[in-house]
């Protein structure tokens, strides 16, 4: 599996996002790049093996631009930062599990809890890893994937609050509870019923 | 009080070249004659002459159209995206806005109802509708349930159109009845076969081409003009119709349920009323005047929510009597074309014929006409507004829908609400009733005991997109407008599944 990762990761056009042909474009500031090259270093430092990338391409044509290789690490341990921290870069570990039980435990092993992808063709996995999984969105056999019509947001410290899909109109809106007594009695006013 | 004669005087050209042009059925995508080759004619109720003919369809064409709506149902139709459906009614909507010259007057000239309850109030209420439904295609989810039995389980719901969906409109709103209808079945990703009043099936063949235009793709709105015995009798005893909504008289509705239990297909009727008009004491008796007149005549009583019972309290009786009577003979009548009409003609011979027998029949078992009381002038089927008194509970006036600008009035002496109920319960419909007060605990007192699908508190004959509107009793089955109006033309699939 890392292996395909890999192969298939090195094909990814690398490049101006203006040009129809870019797969993966630069980094947007300059502050941005630099945390991600940071984060590359600490991960080698920590003992994960850098399988793809790792550094700001050779192609003397973009070099100019805030770009960084697409990176795969393997071995990486849950204890480590590069698995524990946001990166926002095109950064990815490879956590090896035994099964479902210890691949919930690790994917759950987070303060973050925003979004999750399962890929299985077992009916059952299907909706039972997505109903143990603590995010605010599950994507089975896809990623990614947002509408106007469902519901997007945070588990634990992703967030607060929902956009998208009806929920999203209840964050911008209160209710109130109004009583009226229609009836034509005076009630005992220091019981309450 | 006079009745005009002339309305083509107030026709547009364009208009005029619409309605006496040649006229064909919608189906498939496809303008059609009647298989048959009959026709029809449409009359103008305000001078009895012939203004048009259309296509007088049967059962041959009533196939054709659900077999149009069928191959659209089970291709574009149902594969388009809701966003996709959404984009095209709301296109509907902004066309039948700006088409307002074309259908205001065609829908006036042939119903007969005032010039500026079509331009204002009827074609801007219908554009309103689709917009309203053009919303809810993107919002028709399913929900999941937790399952209460031991075991991993995962359960939930989908809400999927019904399918081929038959329409019969009637010819009193022949728009707005026709949107209340078609936009939420077009919401869910239903297909219509849809056959507007014999009356009035020119504002709807016009409709057809908005729907062309809009670009709802061919077979999804199919329009078969024809007589209900022929047409609607196909459509409503169809085995591949899958569902059958029509508004009209009791009597047909019932004859509609009966047929429909063939293919046992899902039928929504929207009948008959004998709405009562509760005037309280309290009740500010300017305002009361004026809205027991609307109930009463708005138009010309050609409402299936038409406030035709009036109970008033003694106290203010003979007040607000004079004012209703004041006010229906200064009403002025003529053609629905010509903009100073307050009141148009009823539809027909036969409605006129029938509302001017019930006020006969009032008149020869007792009781009395404070005002109006027949047929006004000898051309077209116009109809004096009329006020009875002295009616008692088994005449024929009190018990069946009049459909014509004739309201029975009575006083009672005590506030006593669940008297009052019982009187105004008194009768077979259940569509709406109004209270007239200021009084807060009365009014929803009175609200919570009457039992009919909509109760108006300070107004009558007030409707919103938003607002399910229907039958208790006799006046119907279902609920159309507001949400609830989706669950007709949507089925609920639950999936249940037991993880392995």
């Amino acid at each position: 599996m890392t292996e395909k990762l890999v192969a298939f990761a090195r094909t990814a056009r690398i490049g101006d996002p203006l040009d129809p042909e870019t797969q993966v474009g630069p980094i947007t500031t300059e502050p941005q790049r630099r945390k991600v090259l940071d984060y590359i270093d600490i991960a080698r430092n920590e003992g994960a093996s850098q399988l793809l990338g790792g550094k700001a391409p050779d192609d003397p044509a973009i070099a100019s631009g805030w770009f960084v290789e697409p990176t795969i690490f393997g071995n990486v341990a849950q204890s480590m930062r590069i698995a524990r921290e946001e990166v926002f870069g095109p950064v990815l570990s490879v956590i090896p599990f035994e099964d479902e039980e210890e691949a919930i435990a690790i994917a759950n092993d987070s303060i973050y809890g925003l979004a999750a992808g399962v890929w299985t063709q077992d009916l059952g996995r299907a909706i039972r890893m997505p109903e143990r999984l603590e995010a605010g969105s599950v994507w089975v056999n896809m990623y990614r994937a947002t509408s106007y019509l469902s519901p997007f947001g945070g588990y634990k410290q992703s967030g607060f609050g929902r956009e998208n899909g009806r929920t999203a109109i209840d964050e911008y809106l209160q209710e109130k509870s109004v009583w009226i007594d229609a009836g034509n009695s005076i009630p005992a006013p220091f019981v309450q019923r | 009080m006079t009745a005009h004669i002339d309305a083509s005087k107030f026709l547009d050209p364009r208009v005029a070249a619409f309605v006496s042009g040649r006229h064909a059925m919608l189906i498939g995508g496809q303008w059609l004659p009647a298989a048959s080759g009959r026709t029809l004619d449409v009359l103008d109720p305000s001078s009895g002459k012939v203004i048009a003919a259309v296509p007088a369809g049967e059962g041959a064409d009533v196939d054709l159209a659900v077999k149009a709506a069928r191959k659209a149902f089970s291709g574009p139709w149902s594969s388009m995206v809701p966003a996709e459906r959404a984009k095209l009614i709301w296109r509907l909507a902004d066309l039948i806005e700006q088409h307002v010259d074309m259908l205001g007057p065609i829908n006036s000239y042939e119903c007969g109802k005032p010039i500026g309850d079509s331009r204002n109030g009827e074609v801007p209420f219908t554009a309103e509708t689709f917009r309203y439904y053009a919303g809810w295609a993107t919002k028709l989810n399913g929900e999941s349930m937790t399952i209460n039995a031991p075991g991993d389980w995962h359960a939930y719901t989908r809400r999927e159109p019904v399918g081929v969906v038959g329409q019969i409109i009637p010819w009193n709103f022949p728009l707005a009845m026709l949107a209340w209808k078609v936009a939420p079945a077009l919401a869910t990703g239903c297909t219509i076969v849809l056959k507007p009043a014999e009356q009035t099936p020119i504002g709807a063949l016009y409709f057809g081409k908005l729907v062309e235009e809009a670009g709802i793709p061919e077979g999804v709105v199919n329009i078969v003009t024809g007589f209900g015995e022929a047409a609607g009798a196909a459509m409503s005893g169809h085995p591949d119709i899958d569902k059958i909504a029509f508004t009209g008289s009791t009597e047909v509705g019932k004859m509609i349920a009966r047929a429909a239990t063939g293919n046992l297909k899902k039928v929504s009727l929207e009948l008959g009323g004998k709405a009562p008009t509760i005037v309280l004491a309290d009740a500010d008796v300017e305002m009361a005047v004026a809205g027991a007149s609307s109930a009463a005549f708005f138009n010309a009583g050609q409402s299936c929510g038409a406030g035709t019972r009036f109970f008033v309290h003694r106290k203010i009786y003979d007040k607000v009597m004079a004012g209703v009577a004041e006010r229906a003979e200064k009403l002025r009548l003529g053609p629905g074309l010509d903009p100073s009409s307050e009141l148009g003609p009823v539809v027909s011979q036969q409605q006129m014929e029938r509302i001017t027998r019930l006020i006969c029949e009032g008149k020869s078992s007792g009781a009395e006409i404070v005002t109006g009381g027949g047929r006004a002038g000898d051309t077209g089927y116009f109809v004096k507004p009329t006020i009875i008194s002295n009616t008692t509970r088994d005449m024929s006036v009190i018990r069946e829908e009049i459909f014509g600008p004739v309201a029975c009035a009575m006083p009672f002496d005590d506030e006593d609400l669940d008297a009052l109920a019982r009187d105004a319960n008194d009768t077979e419909y259940g569509l709406a009733a109004s209270i007239w007060t200021n009084n807060l605990g009365a009014a929803h007192r009175l609200a919570a005991k009457i039992k009919s699908g909509t109760v108006w508190i300070n107004c009558h004959n007030f409707n919103d997109v938003t607002m399910p509107f229907g039958g208790f009793k006799q006046s119907g089955w279902g609920r159309e407008l507001g949400a609830q109006a989706l669950d007709l033309y949507t089925q609920t699939k639950t999936v249940a599944i037991r993880l392995p």
